[in-house]
């Protein structure tokens, strides 16, 4: 959990060689993001991927900027995988950055589809899961770094 | 100057003036909130969820969303000065009431004055009480300056209308 942090606070620093996150995985989470900011200010919205060793040691992967559109990244099935979604916020005096974070094992083959939302100051994720032959799909719960284990 | 940093400005003046103070126990943030004191906020309502339904989304969402440690960086006098303020949030259940308390306190830039609790001032305080199996009556009460988002997010959790955490960056 503090190297997470630490690596969040370096992220947030813009000092830690932040890199696009890029794998040869199969794609099997589809990810998009929709944020609404105000007259003055604009929402943006990235999502950090961080691989999850043992003692939930979180190593960064990379960084997947999100547009309005879809984006399909593949992370490994069957080991944890830490996300961190993060809103950027810009107007013309401050800038802020707010942080919804969860831990998703992916199950083999099956998808998953991560909706980020940021709209009048709330924001958050929800996860869906699909089966491989299965068009209906379940919300899965968010889950904190510390759960790791269970 | 942001306006959490401005926020923050106003109310430690008004501290130190003597002219206000935060609550120091749920009951106090309940009460000041009913009396209209400055400051507060109240919203009571009745959702046609049960109150094991309300209970759970304040168990699931309360770590989730208010579990946070916030950064301010603002320019004074053209230094850059940063203050990182803490929020906790208590979750108690039982078969007739459920609460939910956040509490908040400045851990680096600044000092409080005035007694803080260990935890933070009481900012926020929500209760949920079953009117009858399928109704529950949710007050919710705040006294602390902006944090109106707050409770706009615990609405959303204990009606299920919106499950989206509050940005506290903006409070």
């Amino acid at each position: 959990m503090k190297i997470a942090v630490l690596l969040l606070v370096a992220l947030a620093s813009g000092c830690s060689g932040e890199r696009a996150y890029r794998s040869e995985l199969p794609a099997n989470l589809a990810v998009t993001a929709k944020t609404s900011g105000s007259l003055l200010s604009s929402v943006g919205a990235r999502l950090h991927v961080y691989d999850v060793g043992p003692g939930c040691k979180a190593t960064y992967r990379g960084t997947v900027e999100l547009g309005g559109s879809r984006t399909e990244v593949g992370v490994p099935a069957g080991s944890p995988s830490y996300l961190v979604f993060e809103f950027p916020r810009f107007s013309l005096i401050a800038r802020s950055t707010t942080h919804f974070e969860t831990l998703l094992t992916p199950r083999p083959g099956y998808r998953y589809d991560l909706e980020a939302s940021y709209a009048d100051d709330l924001y958050g994720a929800t996860i869906y899961e699909r089966p491989p032959a299965g068009k209906t799909r379940r919300e899965v719960a968010s889950r904190p770094l510390t759960a790791c284990g269970l | 100057m942001t306006r959490r940093s401005l926020s923050l400005a106003v109310l430690l003046s008004a501290s130190l003036a003597g002219c206000m103070t935060l609550p120091r126990t749920p009951d106090l943030t309940r009460k000041s909130a009913q009396s209209g004191a400055a400051l507060t906020e109240k919203d009571i309502f009745e959702v046609k969820r049960p109150l094991p339904q309300v209970a759970d989304a304040f168990q699931r969402k309360a770590p989730e969303c208010l579990s946070k440690r916030v950064t301010g960086r603002w320019m004074e006098n053209g230094v850059m000065r940063r203050q990182v303020r803490a929020y906790k949030p208590t979750v108690n259940v039982s078969k007739e009431h459920v609460e939910l308390i956040l509490q908040s306190r400045i851990v680096e830039g600044s000092t409080e004055l005035g007694g803080i609790p260990p935890d933070g001032w009481y900012i926020v305080v929500a209760d949920a009480y079953p009117v009858d199996r399928n109704t529950t009556r949710v007050e919710l009460y705040k006294h602390a300056i902006g944090h109106s988002i707050v409770l706009k997010a615990i609405k959303g959790w204990a009606t299920g209308a919106n499950m989206g955490c509050p940005d506290l960056t903006q409070t």
